[in-house]
């Protein structure tokens, strides 16, 4: 007895030691420190990679550190709400998803506008508008868009040539038809999916029922997913569901499933960021290394480009921060022109167009003239507004009913009418 | 002893290798996709025969090593939730145990009622507050939520063990002199141990596995493993099972290690006392 | 004092005192500081902040928004949503089944486990297992198991002629697949309350109770149920209180879906606190659920009240 006494008393030293000392060194705010709140990708474009570390000559010259604080996506997100919202928070720059930010929570933020004008960021003009509204509340800009992640067509050309396909689908209804031409069973007998979709993200059946011509909420937030334009696009994804294009578990996808897929050789085709490129071509964790192609979204029935999904992660500065001039400085170091070509080479994708001309991004990104293109048109999912989270939620459910045919596609978008419109804003 | 008949024997020892198998197949299933190389591992059909590879547990300590640092954490984190709720507990218990009043029961339920709440909502108003108080991304913060969690739970385990012994026991020390710290620490205390043991497994499983507060509270300082695994998961580059897997496989060992070793201490002290005479 | 004499003075012949608390002793000072460990942690993180998430329940409340008061307009939103009704319901049978299923597949396993058994100690690790993995991996495991045409058990099922587990689309059988996952989850929890009870059943009794001729049946109706009855009363009533928040077993399979109808409660929770930031309306959700919890459970508490009662 008297062994394990001592040595339950040197574990509760042990132990009181451990916590105590964390405890006394506390998160203080840190004058030497610029904390920045993101997720891993985010330092990781502005730190590693083949364009090396955009941020060592500033720390050099301001003599501070910074402090990456990384979470996953959501959890950033929260994180960052969270901090803004205290009375007096510890980061000086945060890092936001455009489906998570609104005009309720412009308060926030500091209004970058006037920072743009005091002390402007080099060639601002070439970030796209569209990327720039997502963040723009009330003509309060309230972040600087930072990095997009846009959708385009990846499909499998090992599939396609043994289809006889030689060519991606130009139009949006020859997508359709080659979706159906290659749903079929492999030599080994596991089912290929002419087309598989992630549905935890209302992204990407709007992808197609943009491709129709229709879609959910217009910019000026009318909702118009019951209009006949729409309900092509709706009808034409509940149909390949039936017929089986889909996988039946459809609904509840999420994008490592969609993957997963890819790289399984259990789906032709998908809709889903350009950037996925590298995991489904990834030689350790794919079946079909080097055999996924990515090219913009086919044409939409009015024959003009579809305009594909995009997000936008965007940086702004919380209004609680206590050190903004420097957190400005380092928004403005990270959207330079310069530093966003580092960027794209550490794995970003550019807000800024000019990037994909660059040689070493041609170099390293397949896809970059693709992606390009795509970002021309890119559009966001819905516009802002404060019960946008919940406005999706509705179109994924009704959109549910009428894939598993509790409803019919018409009555299924009409509700959705009925239940978002009280939701908009006035 | 009755003697027991074979045919039943044969039934017990089947129900035994069913219940193992349940419960061991998934985390195998874990293990085993542990030592796989990823385009295996969700591959169709399943295979059970492969060429095994340390490749996930290299890039886990390769390109995660904050997911050791961060078991560390979980260690500290979880000795002191243990140490806490379990002094707390059997303080409380034997309280409860000897005592009763309507004070006593109303607390008693009380606690029972405190725990009705989902957690999860409560975080609402202590981020803030714990924010002030500067203990966010503190090691302590985590030691005293999680012990907070299960000192419910741990009363009431060790109330019901401390009533299973009889009173005379406690008598007798107190007519020989004993105070009352030496009648809890010597009379009572040995043999509860079962109790606590079941106590200190109960925290030690939550407090190494627990998420949803680690992730709000802690930023860096105190972050544990179950939030870096959970970082891993909400990646925006393509999610990578092995080394999830890897990692899930490394935080099990300690707690399946120290089941195994406290395990011989669930038998109670009584009935080892009744063998030994 | 030692074991031996321990053993002396539990040979004597045992008058039903055990737990007796005698009339005359009533709770010192230095009884009610030892209690104030345990309530000044529950007070500090649990109570206290519930009282303000009752308060927040009566509120409109976001992210660097003061709070407003509304009444009962929550509450009110809350019960007119056939969402909620539909995923109260679920979180229902979830729950009952679950609590009972489990508590007789680890009674049956515990008793099964009572007295000498070789290897035991790897059994009870291997028993315990399931609780101690990171929850997601095991339920991601579980998923991939039953993934349509291809998953482990999905083929031998089919390989049978049993037909699929449709998981994926019948809200049903999603709700089957996760309670079984939340059962071979948690079912380590109430066999270790379990098991550790019947550790402390006298062997001498029921020895006893065997030369009076006692059948097995009898044994364990007659005196190991009796004597095992508040560990089993705490373990059901904990089980109910974890089993309400069952969230993680559903959100990974199909996140409520499809259409929301594998929905539970605190998937209801989450949706309003993480994804509207409505912080009011979660609240109020909340509290509806500890009210649940309570009428549930209540039953179950006046049981273990009156047994509390007894043995004073």
């Amino acid at each position: 007895m008297q062994g394990r006494r001592g040595i339950l008393k040197a574990l509760v030293a042990a132990v009181a030691a451990a916590v105590a000392g964390p405890f006394a060194a506390t998160r203080a705010y840190a004058a030497d420190r610029l904390t920045v709140i993101g997720h891993a990708v985010h330092k990781a474009a502005a730190t590693t990679g083949a364009g090396g570390d955009v941020t060592a000559p500033w720390r050099a010259k301001q003599g501070v550190e910074v402090e990456w604080l990384t979470f996953g996506v959501e959890a950033a997100n929260e994180r960052a709400f969270k901090e803004a919202s205290l009375a007096e928070g510890s980061a000086d720059i945060v890092f936001i998803l455009d489906r998570y930010t609104g005009p309720q929570f412009a308060g926030l933020f500091e209004d970058l506008r006037a920072w743009q004008a005091n002390d402007p960021i080099p060639d601002f003009a070439e970030i796209p508008a569209g990327m720039l509204a997502a963040h723009t509340f009330g003509g309060k800009l309230t972040a600087i868009p930072f990095r997009h992640a846009t959708h385009g067509l990846h499909y499998n050309t090992e599939f396609f040539a043994e289809k006889g396909v030689t060519e991606p689908p130009k139009t949006v209804v020859e997508a359709v038809a080659l979706a159906e031409k290659l749903t079929f069973k492999r030599a080994d007998g596991v089912q290929v999916y002419g087309l598989v979709m992630n549905f935890d993200d209302p992204a990407t059946p709007i992808d197609w029922i943009r491709a129709f011509g229709g879609d959910f909420i217009t910019a000026d937030y009318k909702v118009v997913i019951d209009q006949p334009a729409a309900m092509r696009g709706v009808t034409a994804l509940v149909d390949l569901y039936k017929k089986g294009v889909l996988p039946k578990n459809s609904m509840n996808l999420k994008t490592e499933d969609v993957t997963t897929f890819m790289q399984q050789g259990r789906a032709a085709m998908t809709n889903n960021p350009f950037n996925r490129y590298i995991n489904y071509n990834d030689p350790k964790a794919s079946k079909y290394p080097g055999k996924i192609a990515v090219v913009a979204l086919p044409l939409g029935v009015d024959g003009k480009a579809t305009p594909a999904k995009t997000s936008v992660w965007a940086m702004a500065i919380p209004r609680n921060g206590r050190n903004k001039e420097r957190a400005w400085s380092f928004v403005k170091l990270l959207s330079q022109p310069d530093s966003t070509i580092a960027e794209t080479l550490n794995g970003n994708g550019p807000v800024r167009p000019s990037a994909y001309e660059d040689a070493k991004v041609k170099a390293l990104i397949p896809y970059a003239a693709a992606e390009k293109q795509a970002l021309a048109s890119a559009r966001l999912v819905v516009p802002g507004f404060p019960n946008s989270a919940k406005a999706m939620d509705i179109f994924i459910e009704e959109l549910g009913n009428a894939m598993l045919g509790t409803k019919d596609p018409q009555t299924a978008m009409s509700d959705v009418k009925k239940r978002v419109q009280p939701l908009l804003p006035a | 002893m009755r003697k027991r008949s074979p045919s039943l024997q044969v039934l017990r020892w089947a129900l035994i290798a069913l219940a193992m198998a349940w419960s061991a197949i998934p985390i195998l299933l874990v293990v085993l996709s542990s030592f796989k190389e990823a385009s295996q591992i969700f591959e169709v059909p399943f295979t059970l025969i492969f060429r095994p590879t340390l490749e996930n547990y290299r890039t886990l300590w390769t390109a995660r090593p904050e997911f050791f640092r961060a078991l560390g954490s979980s260690a500290i984190v979880t000795l002191g939730a243990v140490l806490t709720a379990i002094c707390a507990s059997t303080l409380a218990g034997y309280v409860y145990a000897r005592y009763r009043n309507r004070l006593l029961s109303g607390t008693a339920f009380g606690m029972l009622a405190a725990r009705m709440l989902p957690p999860i909502i409560i975080t609402v108003p202590l981020f803030p507050i714990l924010n002030v108080l500067r203990m966010n991304d503190t090691h302590l913060l985590l030691v005293l939520l999680y012990a907070a969690f299960y000192v419910s739970l741990g009363t009431w385990i060790m109330r019901s063990f401390v009533a299973q012994l009889p009173i005379e026991l406690e008598e007798a020390a107190a007519v020989d002199g004993a105070g009352l710290i030496a009648i809890l620490g010597r009379v009572v205390l040995p043999l509860v141990v079962p109790g606590i043991i079941t106590v200190a497994i109960f925290v030690v499983v939550f407090a190494w596995n627990e998420y949803v507060f680690a992730l709000i509270f802690t930023t860096r300082d105190a972050k544990t493993a179950p939030v870096v695994i959970g970082e891993m998961l909400g990646t925006v580059e393509g999610v990578q099972w092995g080394v999830i897997f890897a990692a899930a496989t490394v935080q099990l060992l300690p707690v399946v290690t120290l089941v195994i070793a406290l395990q011989r201490y669930l038998v109670s002290g009584l009935t080892a006392g009744a063998v030994k005479q | 004092m030692g074991m031996v004499d321990a053993a002396r003075v539990l040979s004597r012949p045992r008058a039903p005192t055990a737990g007796r608390v005698k009339d005359r002793r009533s709770a010192r000072l230095v009884h009610y500081a030892m209690l104030c460990p345990t309530l000044v942690l529950l007070l500090a993180f649990l109570v206290l902040p519930a009282i303000y998430v009752g308060w927040l329940s009566f509120n409109t409340s976001t992210y660097g928004q003061d709070s407003t008061f509304v009444g009962l307009a929550n509450y009110a939103q809350l019960f007119a949503d056939r969402i909620f009704w539909r995923a109260f319901w679920n979180t229902f049978f979830v729950v009952n089944g679950i609590v009972y299923v489990e508590l007789l597949l680890a009674l049956g396993l515990a008793l099964l486990l009572s007295g000498p058994v070789p290897g035991k100690a790897i059994i009870i690790a291997v028993v315990l297992a399931p609780y101690a993995i990171t929850e997601s991996s095991g339920i991601v495991m579980w998923r991939y198991m039953f993934e349509p045409d291809i998953g482990l058990v999905s083929h031998i099922l089919g390989g049978l002629g049993l037909g699929q587990l449709d998981w994926s689309t019948n809200p049903v059988e999603t709700l089957l697949l996760a309670s079984t996952i939340a059962i071979w989850h948690h079912l380590p929890f109430t066999f270790l309350i379990l098991y550790a009870a019947l550790t402390t059943v006298p062997r001498d009794v029921l020895e006893a109770s065997e030369i009076d001729g006692a059948t097995r049946w009898q044994q364990f109706r007659l005196i190991t149920l009796r004597l095992i009855m508040p560990a089993v009363l705490i373990a059901v009533l904990f089980r109910y209180i974890f089993a309400i928040r069952t969230f993680a077993e559903v959100w990974l399979l199909t996140e409520g879906g499809p259409a929301r109808l594998s929905e539970v409660l605190a998937i209801y929770l989450y949706r309003e606190m993480f994804k509207y930031h409505q912080f009011g309306m979660a609240s109020a959700t909340g509290c509806f659920m500890l009210v649940m919890s309570l009428v549930i459970a209540w039953p179950y508490l006046r049981r273990m009240y009156c047994e509390v009662m007894r043995s004073a």
